[in-house]
C-alpha cells in the first residue's frame, strides 16, 4: 500500500500542477488593435515603433497626433489612441492590473 | 484488499475533482476578466467582463443609439429637464455653435455677430449626451443577461465615461483610477475605490482645445455667451459619479446620461451654482482646478483617494 500512496500523491501533484498550468494566463506585449505585435509595425498608416515591451507611435497622419503626443507606453495598461485611424496601441501585462479602468 | 483500493481510489478522484474545482472558482471561471476594445460612435470601448459569457452586445446596441441620436429631432426628455434643472448651462441646442467653433477640425475663433447667429440657430446637438447615454444602453445590455453564469461584474469605458456593474468578487471593490487633466495622457490623479453599479462622467477643457494668439479654447460652450466656459476662473475638469438606484427599483437607467449632462452643466456653472444640481440629481463630485486644488462635492470622499 505504501507505494500506491506514493503514486497517489504524485498523480495528485501532477493533476494539480496540470490544472495550474490550464489557467489562462494574461499574455502581457503589446498590442495593436486587440493583435500583439513583436516588431515595429504600421497599421493604416500609423507607424508603431516597438522595442522589447514598450511601444510608441513614431507617426500618423491624422491631425492632432494625440496618439504620437502619448510618447513611450512601457507601463501595463498604458493606451495610444488613434480614433482618425482607428488605432489603439495598448501595453497589455501579466502583473497584476492595478486597476480597472481610468476615467476622464 | 482490492476493495481498500477501490475506496482509495475513489476517494482520490473525488478529491480531485474537488481541487480542480476550487482551483477554477477562484482562479479561472468567472473570477477572470475578459477584455475587448473596440471603436464605436467615435469613441474607445473597452469592455471588461468577470463572467465567462455575455449574450448581450453593447457595441452593436451603441451603434444603435448612434443612428438614433443623429436621426433624432427632438431633445430628450431627460435631456431637456437637465437644462431647466440647470438654468440652461446644459444646452443641447448649441449643434450651430459647435460646429461654427469646430475644435475638433477647423480650430476658427469666430466673431461676436456669427456666434449670435450659431446660438440663434438652436441646432440640436446631443454630444454631452450621448456618451453617458451608451454607458445606460450598457447597464441594460449587462443586466438582461440571463444566461448562466450570469454576468457577476463589468467595466465599460466608453471614451473615458467609466460604467461599472455590480462587483469583481465580493472581496474586491472596481479601482478606477481618475486621469489627471494636468499631467499627460496616461497620467493619473486618485482612484475610485467602487462597489456596485454606477457611472463616473468627467468633462473638462484639457482634452479638446485649441490656441490662438496665446489664447486657450476648449470645447465646452457656456450657452449665454457662446465663448469656452470660463464662469468658474481656473477650473480645469469635472468628474461626476452617479448611481443606478432607479434602473435597480425597476426604471429606466438613466444615471450614465444624467451624470454625462450634469458634468457638463458643472463644468459651465462652477463649483458654487452647481451644488444644488448636484443634490437634486444625488451625484457627487470633484471639481478639478488649474493649480492642483480638488473640491469635492457629496460623499465623494468617502472613495476617493488622491495619488
Amino acid at each position: 500500500m505504501k507505494r500506491g500512496d506514493i503514486l497517489i500523491a504524485l498523480a495528485l501533484l501532477a493533476l494539480a500542477g496540470l490544472a495550474l498550468l490550464l489557467r489562462p494566463s494574461g499574455a502581457g506585449g503589446v498590442y495593436v488593435n486587440g493583435e500583439a505585435v513583436s516588431g515595429s509595425v504600421t497599421i493604416n498608416e500609423v507607424v508603431i515603433e516597438v522595442d522589447g515591451s514598450r511601444a510608441r507611435v513614431t507617426d500618423s497622419p491624422c491631425r492632432d497626433k494625440l496618439c504620437v503626443h502619448a510618447g513611450w507606453l512601457d507601463r501595463p495598461g498604458d493606451v495610444a489612441v488613434c480614433l482618425p485611424q482607428r488605432v489603439i496601441v495598448e501595453i497589455r501585462g501579466t502583473a497584476r492590473r492595478q486597476v480597472d479602468g481610468v476615467a476622464g | 484488499m482490492k476493495k481498500r483500493f477501490l475506496l482509495i481510489a475513489a476517494a482520490v478522484v473525488m478529491i480531485v475533482a474537488a481541487l480542480y474545482g476550487i482551483l477554477l472558482f477562484f482562479q479561472n471561471a468567472p473570477y477572470a476578466p475578459k477584455t475587448s476594445t473596440d471603436f464605436a460612435m467615435g469613441s474607445v470601448l473597452t469592455q471588461t467582463y468577470w463572467t465567462n459569457w455575455v449574450s448581450g452586445n453593447v457595441r452593436k446596441a451603441i451603434e444603435e443609439l448612434e443612428e438614433e441620436l443623429l436621426s433624432a429631432t427632438e431633445a430628450p426628455a431627460l435631456a431637456l429637464e437637465i437644462m431647466e434643472a440647470s438654468n440652461g448651462a446644459f444646452n443641447p441646442y448649441l449643434g450651430a455653435l459647435v460646429k461654427l467653433w469646430d475644435v475638433d477640425g477647423q480650430k476658427y475663433v469666430p466673431t461676436q455677430e456669427e456666434i449670435e447667429q450659431a446660438l440663434e440657430a438652436k441646432e440640436l446637438d446631443l454630444g454631452a449626451y450621448g456618451k453617458g447615454a451608451a454607458c445606460d444602453v450598457a447597464l441594460r445590455i449587462t443586466s438582461y443577461n440571463r444566461g448562466y453564469p450570469p454576468v457577476q461584474g463589468a467595466v465599460v469605458n466608453f471614451g473615458g465615461n467609466i460604467f461599472t456593474y455590480k462587483q469583481k468578487t465580493w472581496w474586491q471593490p472596481f479601482k478606477i483610477a481618475l486621469r489627471d487633466p494636468l499631467g499627460g495622457p496616461n497620467d493619473t490623479m486618485g482612484v475610485f475605490t467602487l462597489r456596485g453599479t454606477h457611472f463616473i462622467s468627467t468633462s473638462g477643457s484639457y482634452e479638446k482645445y485649441f490656441e490662438r494668439d496665446g489664447v486657450k479654447y476648449h470645447h465646452i460652450f457656456d450657452p449665454e455667451t457662446g465663448y469656452p466656459a470660463c464662469r468658474d476662473p481656473g477650473l480645469v475638469s469635472v468628474t461626476v459619479i452617479t448611481g443606478a438606484e432607479g434602473y435597480e427599483a425597476g426604471g429606466l437607467s438613466t444615471g450614465g446620461a444624467i451624470g454625462d449632462m450634469v458634468s457638463t452643466a458643472c463644468f459651465v456653472q462652477g463649483y458654487e451654482a452647481s451644488l444644488e444640481l448636484l443634490a437634486q440629481y444625488s451625484c457627487d463630485a470633484l471639481f478639478v482646478y488649474e493649480n492642483g486644488d480638488v473640491r469635492p462635492v457629496g460623499r465623494v470622499m468617502e472613495y476617493y483617494e488622491a495619488r
